[in-house]
């Protein structure tokens, strides 16, 4: 049962690294007020969490350090919510609905995509 | 290099503190939704919040640290992946409207969340400066 939490840790570890790395590359070379950054790695999570969960993993052990660990980890609710609210304080209220809902609307087409990429690969 | 460390231990725990909530039987109910991850990712939003809102302002700390608590622990502990996978799967099970209403209801609790961060540090912080004015006359 430890093994389980470790697992989920050490995913966790690598997708919060990949967050913060991936997140600095990408709005060094990204200016503009809406977090481009965030929101690739927020989509992209979805995607990839798609393909995970379609694929039915027979080791449940791998499901933990990919999904729950790794893509759980990557991807943030927080800090997204966070630079909503400061897009909306800084009076740039259209870019922060835009960034709000679009994140929602592309993360869910990313999930279904990647759910259907796989289905259909089968 | 050692940002990485920090952020890195920050995320292991983070994760593994969203696992440990998440099978918390406490928060399951017997409907399509999962509360839970509602519950984990507004939470860590209200976290958030108030933590940079002192970090940035009356507590002088490393960033380093500053870092692997919020990108590091709060970031691991919240996820958007998980909310994504929740609504798609109440999506097709044919729950279209509650499939929204758990993206939309988790955006409205989330920014109040954040909100309520903000200004319970705010508060705070004019707390600790009006101490110090009435200590100084």
């Amino acid at each position: 049962m430890v093994m389980k939490y470790f697992i989920v840790g050490v995913g966790g570890m690598l997708g919060g690294i990949t967050r913060y790395a991936l997140g600095k590359w990408i709005s060094e070379r990204c200016t503009g007020i809406i977090p481009i950054g965030t929101l690739l790695i927020n989509i992209s999570g979805a995607f990839l969490l798609g393909i995970v969960s379609s694929m039915y993993l027979s080791k449940e052990n791998l499901y933990l350090l990919l999904a729950e660990g790794y893509l759980g980890a990557y991807t943030t609710f927080s800090t997204f919510m966070y630079e909503g609210y400061n897009l909306y304080r800084e009076d740039e209220r259209k870019s922060a609905v835009i960034y709000i809902l679009g994140t929602l609307l592309l993360g869910m087409i990313g999930f279904i995509t990647g759910g259907l990429l796989v289905y259909l690969l089968k | 290099m050692r940002r990485y460390i920090y952020i890195g231990i920050g995320a292991f725990l983070g994760a593994i503190a969203r696992y440990v909530l998440k099978n918390w039987q406490f928060l399951h109910v017997n409907s399509p939704l999962r509360p839970e991850t509602i519950i984990i990712n507004i939470t860590g939003c209200f976290i958030l919040a108030f933590f940079l809102g002192l970090a940035f302002d009356i507590w002088e700390l490393d960033p380093d640290l500053r870092l692997g608590t919020a990108t590091g622990f709060i970031g691991a502990f919240t996820t958007f992946s998980t909310l994504c996978r929740d609504s798609a799967d109440l999506l097709l099970s044919g729950y279209i409207f509650l499939s929204a209403v758990n993206l939309l209801l988790s955006v409205a609790a989330g920014l109040t969340a954040v909100y309520l961060g903000d200004i319970s540090a705010k508060k705070i912080i004019a707390l600790k400066e009006q101490l110090e004015d009435s200590s100084k006359n």
